[in-house]
C-alpha cells in the first residue's frame, strides 16, 4: 500500500470512529456542518477575571433552575390542577407514584435553595458594586429574574391545595388587591375571581409550569449574553 | 487536566489576574454545583415533606397553619403598619428602588463604605429569609 493510500486508509477509519464519539462528533461530523470548534474554543479559552467562589452563585442559580425543569416535568405526570384533585394527586404523588415523593422532596428543597443562591447571587453583585455602569442593564435584567423566582416560590406553594398554602394565597393576593387604583383588577386576574378556589389553583399552575419558566428562559438567555460581553467585573 | 497559573494584566493603573474559563472556573462551578447538590441532598433527607390537611375555602385560619416564610418579612411589615394599602405601596417602592438601584447610584464608586452601604439592607432581608425559613421547617405544608 502506498503511503498516499495508507493515509488515506487512516482517515476513513478515524471519521468512522469520530461517527460515535463525542469528541468526534463535535469537532468532526457536526464540525462539518456548523462549524462549532472555533465556537466551542473562543467560549472554552476566553479568559475571565479571577473573581473567587462568590462568583459561582449564578451558576448555581442557573444550574437549580434545571433541577426544578427536570423534577417539576416528572412531577406534572401526576398532577391535577383542581379542586380537590390538586391534593388528592399531590397525596397520591407523595405515596404511591413511583419515586413521586423523590422528586417532590427534590422539587421542594432546590426551589427554596434556588432563590438563596439568587438571593447570595444578589448579595455578591452589590458587594463588588458591580451593578454600575456598564453592567446597569444587566441589574435590570436580573432583578426581573429575582422576582420571576419569588414568583415560582409563591405560585408553586399553593398547588398542593393545603390549608396552610390557601391562607398564604388568600392574604398575599388581597394585600395585592389593596395597591391603590389596578390592585383590585390584578388581583382578580391573579385568583380567577373573587375569592380563591380552584380556578386560582388552575391560575397558578399556568404561572407556575408555563408563564414564569417562559419568561426566566427570556431574560436568562438575555442575562448570560450580557455578561458573556461584558465579562465578569474585574475583581476590588 | 492542567489547570492554568492565570496571567497578569495591566488595567487602568491595576493589575488585573486572569484565567481561562476552562478548566479553571468551570472547574470551580462543578466543585459548587457538587456542594448544593449534596446540599439539597441532606435538607431533603433531614426534613422531609409532610402534607397539611385540604385547603377549605369555607373555614376560618386556624392555628396551625403557617404563613409561607417568603412572606414573613412582608408579613412583619404590614403588622407594623397596619395599613395594607400602605404596606403594599411600600414594598413596591423598595421593589422598584431594586429594580433602578443602578439609576440611583451612578457614583461610578466602588469604595468598601459604598458597597457596604448597597449591601448590607439586602443582606439583612436575605438573613431575614433564612431565619424565617428555618422556623417554618417541619410545619407541614
Ligand atoms: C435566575 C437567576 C439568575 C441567574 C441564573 C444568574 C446567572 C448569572 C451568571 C452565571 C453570572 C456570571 C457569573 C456570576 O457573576 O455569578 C451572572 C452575573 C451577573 N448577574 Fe446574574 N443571575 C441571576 C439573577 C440575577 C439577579 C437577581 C441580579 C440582580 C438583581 C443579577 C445581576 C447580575 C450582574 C450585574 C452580573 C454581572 C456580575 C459581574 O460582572 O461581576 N443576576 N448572573
Amino acid at each position: 500500500m502506498s503511503s498516499r493510500e495508507r493515509s488515506h486508509h487512516k482517515g476513513s477509519s478515524r471519521s468512522t470512529r469520530d461517527l460515535f464519539g463525542l469528541r468526534g462528533f463535535l469537532f468532526g461530523s457536526a464540525d462539518s456542518r456548523a462549524s462549532m470548534k472555533g465556537a466551542w474554543e473562543a467560549t472554552l479559552r476566553r479568559p475571565v477575571a479571577h473573581s473567587g467562589w462568590s462568583s459561582c452563585f449564578g451558576g448555581i442559580a442557573l444550574f437549580l433552575f434545571l433541577i426544578q425543569a427536570a423534577t417539576g416535568i416528572l412531577l406534572m405526570f401526576f398532577y391535577i390542577p383542581a379542586d380537590p384533585e390538586a391534593y388528592r394527586s399531590t397525596l397520591y404523588m407523595a405515596g404511591q407514584a413511583p419515586f413521586g415523593w423523590f422528586f417532590r422532596i427534590i422539587h421542594h428543597w432546590a426551589g427554596i435553595a434556588m432563590m438563596f443562591a439568587v438571593s447570595l447571587h444578589v448579595l455578591r453583585v452589590l458587594f463588588k458594586g458591580a451593578y454600575q455602569d456598564p453592567r446597569d442593564l444587566n441589574w435590570i435584567v436580573g432583578s426581573v429574574l429575582f422576582f420571576l423566582t419569588a414568583g415560582f416560590v409563591l405560585t408553586g406553594d399553593l398547588l398542593p391545595w393545603t390549608r396552610s398554602a390557601y391562607w398564604s394565597a388568600e392574604w398575599w393576593t388581597s394585600l395585592v388587591g389593596s395597591f391603590p387604583l389596578i390592585g383590585h383588577q390584578i388581583m382578580l386576574f391573579l385568583r380567577g375571581g373573587e375569592n380563591v378556589t380552584g380556578s386560582t389553583v388552575t391560575r397558578f399552575y399556568v404561572f407556575h409550569v408555563f408563564v414564569l419558566p417562559a419568561l426566566s428562559t427570556l431574560f436568562m438567555v438575555l442575562h448570560f449574553a450580557m455578561v458573556r460581553k461584558l465579562g465578569i467585573s474585574e475583581p476590588l | 487536566m492542567r489547570t492554568y497559573k492565570g496571567r497578569k494584566r495591566q488595567t487602568r493603573g491595576s493589575v488585573r489576574r486572569e484565567y481561562p474559563f476552562y478548566p479553571n472556573q468551570l472547574l470551580r462551578i462543578l466543585m459548587a454545583i457538587m456542594g448544593t447538590l449534596a446540599a439539597v441532598a441532606v435538607l431533603s433527607a433531614l426534613f422531609p415533606l409532610s402534607l397539611d390537611l385540604i385547603a377549605d375555602p369555607f373555614a376560618r385560619p386556624e392555628a396551625g397553619t403557617r404563613a409561607l416564610w417568603i412572606l414573613k418579612p412582608v408579613i412583619l411589615l404590614g403588622g407594623m403598619l397596619k395599613r395594607p394599602g400602605l404596606t403594599i405601596v411600600l414594598v413596591t417602592f423598595l421593589a422598584a428602588l431594586f429594580v433602578l438601584l443602578p439609576a440611583l447610584d451612578r457614583s461610578g464608586q466602588r469604595t468598601l463604605k459604598r458597597r457596604l452601604l448597597m449591601a448590607t439592607p439586602f443582606l439583612l432581608w436575605v438573613l431575614f429569609l433564612a431565619v424565617s425559613l428555618l422556623f417554618s421547617v417541619g410545619v407541614p405544608g
